[in-house]
Order: structure tokens, then C-alpha cells, then sequence
């Protein structure tokens, strides 16, 4: 099923001044919502893609 | 979500059947209508075995049999075939596609079929391309997606469930079909996988703890003991280059005047050694002299010493003597009856002639027994003088011998002497071989270091290179480290994110529901002036209180209990959002006809917006009902048996 819209504009009001907080919680959410086997993975990726390489924020 | 179609092949009472759920005008309200036995609630039992392979709502007499149909089993035995198939499949579209869920199950044909393990199949038809799912994990996911297991009861569900919806501590079951319906679960999971991706993370740091500061520390140190080495090593070559410049000197200077040191030493050697001799020499004259004035006493007396010894020997050999016999020591033996000379027991005839003896003894003069006693000396000068040659040549080689010794020495001293006077320079030369000796030594000394101090290096070079490395390693390490207190700081905000959403979430959804469950509870029930309001509490029991504020769900009709579960439940899909089709099944059978009208008013209302599909058995099916939902129904079918044997679909 489609996520909670409701979920969605809370997530889009809790995150509004960080964008990449919330590709990664939007990704995760979309993720959990499909179903996952190996979360760790998935979640590992997703934090360093919107971490980077360390680089200042 | 819609339920497109079922089509059930040998499932219990069905042989081949197909619902047909298509949707026309703006009501999307469907009605089945059967009588008992026709197979309505197991329409809804093949949807969920189908689906999650269980069979929750079976009918006591059901739950003996197995799900292929009677008739067809028979038939596959009287055919002699081996086997006879099950098959269930469910076809819903969502999300702009249709996805088809096909079960399947052979049974062994005999009276007491054997199961085989059920085949589930999953065919996603989408504008982008269709998609067969077999594997079990994805066909799972794909059901867990769209028609969660855990939250059935809130799609399909039947009379006897609405029943007993509120009872009894169904609290916990509440809390579960919110926190589902509304997805909170997802916020739930993510924040508790976020927290275990952070104890990962911190033990990878805890890991990577680098010790730079110390390391630093090793390096500095064996830098340090490179730099002495080498200093060492440097100190060492100097000190051998100005020792070598050194030996180069002296042998400039000591070229063709090597010998002169040695020279030096010996002559000084043979002027001790000539000392030495000289006092041989003079030890030498000495004895001579001693030996002069001896030799002179005894010539002297000679002839008398002859004289005498030859008078001695006369007597003796006359008898005139007494042997040379000690009387003390024959007196002992015959005390003791032994011989002192054999050490054996003497006889009779040994004791006389002993005692024969001793007699002998006492009869001789004082003037024999002298004569007896000064033999001995007198032999021992006579003898004496017989060596004087010898002695005489002996001691005048020895002189001789020293002499020449001498004289050999003294020639050597003067030629040594003769050479040494020809260098004037000597103190210098022999400095200058102290000083090559010593500047030898030293060049040695330092070059056997240098070799120790290199081998030292080499160690010390390498013990550099490893901390190096591992300082190296440490640093990497440290960039890793702060690369993960980013990803830390990030998860940690991302879960603070989602926990705060999922307790608002929760507490949104619970004011909600309780508004929105009255609501549609006043609607659905006639007593309009009776209940107040509802409360889900800490642990999301619900209760329905009156006006006068006493709870009411344990005082309610079995009716208003079910009217009050289907007024949740509606909530529920509309507070959560949550798209998914209604199946009642047999709803309105304790409900009279006053709540009737207004439990198909209310589903009438539900249907423009969701899918509705509900059973009726011909009781519950009033004229309230059919007048209210018919006008308006997309589908209407009645299941039909001609011989009991066969159930087929009437549509109207």
C-alpha cells in the first residue's frame, strides 16, 4: 500500500531545513514499506550517501 | 485498493466458481447473497488461505474436512486418477497495476486424501511489463505490502468477529491495528533498525580508536634513536678518518725506519739480559771457589780416611766387629715374638738366634762399636773424592758457558748500539709508533662500532617504517572515525525525527479515532441520545460511555457491539488513510431493523469512496436493506445449488 500521507507531510514538516534528513527518512520509510530482508545494508548506504565522505555540513 | 475477481476451482463446496467484483455508477458497494451452507463465509476463508494460507473462519463442521471438494475427490477415485487440484486465485489492483495471487494444492486421490505442499504464484501486471513472483520472500513481501496478514480482520471480516471485537483485552490487538493501519509500524521498525545501525556504528568507532597521541610518541622516539644511530655512525666514520689520517702521518714519518723501535726494545732487553748473566757468572765463581776449598780439606785427609776404612774392613772380615745390628730393636722382636723386618711370628730357633746375637753384642768393645759407627762417613769422603773431576769439569763448562753467553750478548748490545746512534730521531720514532699503535686501535675500535651502530640502524629504520604504517593505518582510521560520528549524529537525528512522528502519530491517531468511531456509532445506532463518547485509554482498551459518563461496551447488545466494531473499523480506514476494500461477512444478523437501515446507510456512504463486498443470508437481507443498497449496488449475486452438489453464481 501507499505510505500515510499523513506520515509523509510530518516527515516534510520535521525535516524542511535538512533535505538530505529527509530523502533518507522518505527512502527508509519507502524501503520498510516494500519490505526488507538485509535492512542493514540498506540503511547503511542510504546514511552514507547523505553523509558523503564526512565532509562539513 | 479494489478486490477485482475470485476464482475458486474444487475449494470445499466450490467446484468452479467466479466473483466478478467490477464496479459501476459511483457506489462501489457489492452484495452476495446465499443461503446457509451456499459458501459465503468460505468465499472469505479461500481469500485467506489464498493469501496467508490459513482458514480462520471455519464453520465447526468445516474444520474436519479437507479443502479439496468432496465431490471432485470422489470423482478422482472413481477415475482412478492420482491426484486432484485445489486452486484459489485473488486478483486486486492497486497502485496502477493488477496484481493476481494464484494458489494452488494437490491432494492424493484416496478417501483420506494426502496434502502436498501448496504452490503460491504472484503475477504483477503493470503498463511496464508483467512480472511472475515465485519465491517466497518476494510473494510475502508482496502481501505483507498490500494486505498485511496482521490487519486482515480489519478488511475481512465476519459476524462472529465483530462480536467479539470489544469484550476483553482486546487492548493490546487495538494498539497493534493502529499502529499498523497507520503505517506508525514502519516509524516504529525504522527507529528501532536506526538503533541498531548506531551500535554498529559506535562499535566500529569504538574499533578504530586510533592512539595517534601514542604513536606519535613511538615515532618521536624511534626518530630519535634513528638520529642517535646515525649520529653515532657519523662520530664513528670521523673519528676513524682522523685515526686513519693519523696512521698515515706516522708511517709518512716512520717510512724506512720501521725497525728502530724494536731495535730499541731489544737492545734494552739484551743490556738486562747481559745483567742477569753477569750475576750467573758471578754466582758461577763463587761455588768454585766453595768447591776449591772442600775438595782441599778432603784431599788433605785422604790418606788417613783410607787407612782407617781399610783397618775397619780387616776386622770385620776377622770377626773383630760386632754386626751393625741396633740391640734395642732384636730386644722388641723377642718381646713381641715377631719379626719387625717380615712381620711373621717368630719360631723357637728365630728367638735363639736372636737372643745368640744380642749376647754377641754386649761381649764387643766401646772402641769396635766406633769403628762400626764412623764406616759409613768415612765411605761417604772417599766416594766424595772420587767425584771431584766431574764436579771440576761441571762447574768449568758452566763458566765457560756463561762466559760465551756473555760475550755473544755484549757483541749484539754493540751493534745495537752502533745502529740506534745512527738515528738521532728516535724519541719521535718511537712516539710516533705509539701514536700509529694507538690511532691503529682506535680506527678499529670505532669501525667495529660504526658496524654495530649500522646493524643498529637498520633495526631501528625498520621499527620506524612500522610505526609509520601503523601511524598511517591510525590516520585513515581517524578519518574513518569522523566519517562515522557523522553517520552517527545523522542516524541519531533521523531516529529522533522518526520517534517524535511516530508518538505524534499515535497520539493523532488515537483522538482521532476515538472522534471519528462515535461518530459513525451515532449514525449506525438508534439510540442517538444514549452514549456520550468513546475513550481508548493508556493501553488502547476502548470503552463506550453514556451520558451520564458509566462505561457501556460490557452492558451493550451483542448488536451495538458489532455496530460498535465496524464504526472502529471504519475509523480506523479513514483516520489511517489506509486504501483497502471492506469484505463483511453475514454483518446485520443480531442487528434489528432500525439498525439495519442504518448500517446500509452507512456502508451506502463508505462504498463512494471504498470498496464494499458484503454477505447476506436471506434473513438478514431485509427489504430495509435491499431498498437502501440494491438501487445502488455495482454487483449483486446469489449462490445457487440445483443438486447440492454444485454452487454457481446468479447475478442480477
Amino acid at each position: 500500500m501507499a505510505l500515510n500521507k499523513t506520515i509523509l507531510k510530518k516527515v516534510g514538516e520535521k525535516t524542511k531545513d535538512d533535505q538530505r534528513q529527509q530523502k533518507f527518512i522518505m527512502e527508509i520509510l519507502d524501503a520498510e514499506n516494500k519490505g526488507l530482508g538485509q535492512f542493514k545494508k540498506l540503511y547503511k548506504n542510504r546514511i552514507k550517501e547523505a553523509v558523503g565522505d564526512g565532509e562539513e555540513e | 485498493m479494489r478486490l477485482e475477481s475470485v476464482e475458486i476451482s474444487n475449494y470445499r463446496q466450490y467446484k468452479d466458481i467466479f466473483f466478478d467484483f467490477c464496479t459501476k455508477g459511483s457506489y462501489d458497494v457489492h452484495i452476495i447473497w446465499g443461503k446457509n451452507g451456499m459458501g459465503k463465509t468460505n468465499l472469505l476463508n479461500a481469500i485467506s488461505w489464498c493469501l496467508y494460507g490459513k482458514e480462520p473462519h471455519l464453520s465447526i463442521k468445516d474444520r474436519a474436512k479437507k479443502k479439496i471438494n468432496t465431490a471432485v475427490l470422489m470423482e478422482a477415485i472413481d477415475q482412478k486418477r492420482d491426484k486432484c487440484e485445489t486452486k484459489v486465485s485473488v486478483k486486486i489492483s492497486v497502485d496502477n497495476k493488477q496484481i493476481i495471487f494464484e494458489k494452488r494444492q494437490e491432494f492424493k486421490a484416496v478417501r483420506d486424501p494426502f496434502e502436498y505442499k501448496p504452490v503460491f504464484v504472484v503475477t504483477v501486471i503493470a503498463s511496464t511489463g508483467n512480472k511472475v513472483l515465485t519465491d517466497t520472500e518476494s510473494i510475502e513481501n508482496l502481501v505483507r505490502q498490500y494486505l498485511p496478514e496482521d490487519i486482515s480482520e480489519y478488511f475481512f471480516f465476519d459476524n462472529e468477529q465483530l462480536d467479539k471485537y470489544f469484550i476483553s483485552n482486546q487492548g493490546e490487538k487495538i494498539h497493534q491495528a493502529i499502529f499498523n493501519i497507520s503505517q506508525v509500524n514502519l516509524l516504529h521498525s525504522m527507529s528501532d533498525r536506526l538503533a541498531k545501525v548506531i551500535h554498529d556504528y559506535q562499535n566500529d568507532a569504538g574499533s578504530k580508536n586510533t592512539g595517534i597521541k601514542e604513536l606519535n610518541e613511538k615515532k618521536k622516539k624511534a626518530e630519535n634513536a634513528v638520529e642517535s644511530l646515525k649520529d653515532n655512525i657519523s662520530h664513528c666514520r670521523q673519528q676513524s678518518a682522523q685515526a686513519e689520517a693519523e696512521i698515515t702521518r706516522c708511517n709518512e714519518y716512520l717510512a724506512g725506519k720501521e725497525g728502530v723501535p724494536e731495535k730499541e726494545k731489544e737492545y734494552q732487553e739484551l743490556a738486562a739480559d747481559i745483567q742477569s748473566k753477569e750475576r750467573e757468572l758471578d754466582g758461577c765463581m763463587d761455588e768454585c771457589k766453595q768447591f776449591l776449598r772442600e775438595y782441599k780439606i778432603l784431599f788433605s785427609l785422604y790418606p788417613r780416611f783410607r787407612q782407617t776404612l781399610e783397618l775397619i774392613n780387616s776386622k770385620e772380615r776377622d770377626g773383630q766387629l760386632p754386626p751393625n745390628i741396633d740391640p734395642q730393636f732384636l730386644e722388641k722382636m723377642l718381646v713381641s715374638h715377631k719379626c719387625m723386618i717380615c712381620d711373621r711370628e717368630m719360631g723357637d730357633e728365630e728367638e735363639k738366634n736372636i737372643e745368640r746375637l744380642l749376647k754377641q753384642l754386649n761381649l764387643s768393645s766401646s772402641v769396635s762399636h766406633l769403628l762400626v759407627k764412623i764406616k759409613s762417613p768415612l765411605e761417604d769422603a772417599v766416594e766424595k773424592c772420587k767425584m771431584y773431576p766431574e764436579k771440576k769439569r761441571k762447574l768449568i763448562q758452566q763458566e765457560l758457558r756463561i762466559t760465551k753467553e756473555l760475550e755473544v750478548c755484549r757483541e749484539k748490545l754493540n751493534k745495537l748500539d752502533v745502529y740506534l746512534k745512527n738515528y738521532q730521531d728516535k724519541d719521535k720514532i718511537r712516539e710516533l709508533h705509539e701514536q700509529r699503535s694507538k690511532y691503529t686501535e682506535i680506527k678499529k675500535k670505532n669501525d667495529e662500532n660504526r658496524i654495530k651502530f649500522e646493524l643498529q640502524l637498520s633495526d631501528a629504520e625498520k621499527n620506524l617504517r612500522e610505526i609509520n604504517a601503523q601511524l598511517q593505518k591510525a590516520i585513515e582510521n581517524q578519518t574513518e572515525l569522523k566519517v562515522l560520528e557523522k553517520q552517527i549524529k545523522f542516524a541519531q537525528k533521523a531516529r529522533t525525527t522518526v520517534q517524535e512522528i511516530e508518538e505524534e502519530m499515535m497520539e493523532d491517531t488515537k483522538s482521532k479515532m476515538t472522534g471519528e468511531t462515535m461518530e459513525i456509532f451515532q449514525r449506525l445506532d438508534w439510540k442517538t441520545e444514549t452514549f456520550s463518547h468513546i475513550e481508548l485509554d493508556d493501553t488502547y482498551e476502548l470503552e463506550l460511555y453514556d451520558n451520564y459518563g458509566y462505561p457501556m461496551v460490557g452492558a451493550c447488545s451483542a448488536a451495538e457491539r458489532a455496530l460498535l466494531a465496524l464504526s472502529f473499523t471504519l475509523a480506523l480506514q479513514k483516520v489511517s488513510g489506509y486504501d483497502s476494500m471492506l469484505f463483511i461477512d453475514t454483518p446485520v444478523g443480531r442487528v434489528d431493523s432500525d439498525n439495519r437501515l442504518n448500517f446500509a446507510s452507512v456502508l451506502k456512504e463508505v462504498s463512494k469512496n471504498k470498496q464494499v463486498i458484503i454477505t447476506f443470508s436471506p434473513s438478514e437481507y431485509s427489504q430495509e436493506i435491499r431498498d437502501i443498497l440494491e438501487p445502488c449496488a455495482s454487483t449483486y449475486k446469489e449462490l445457487k445449488t440445483t443438486d447440492e452438489s454444485e454452487i454457481y453464481i446468479e447475478s442480477r
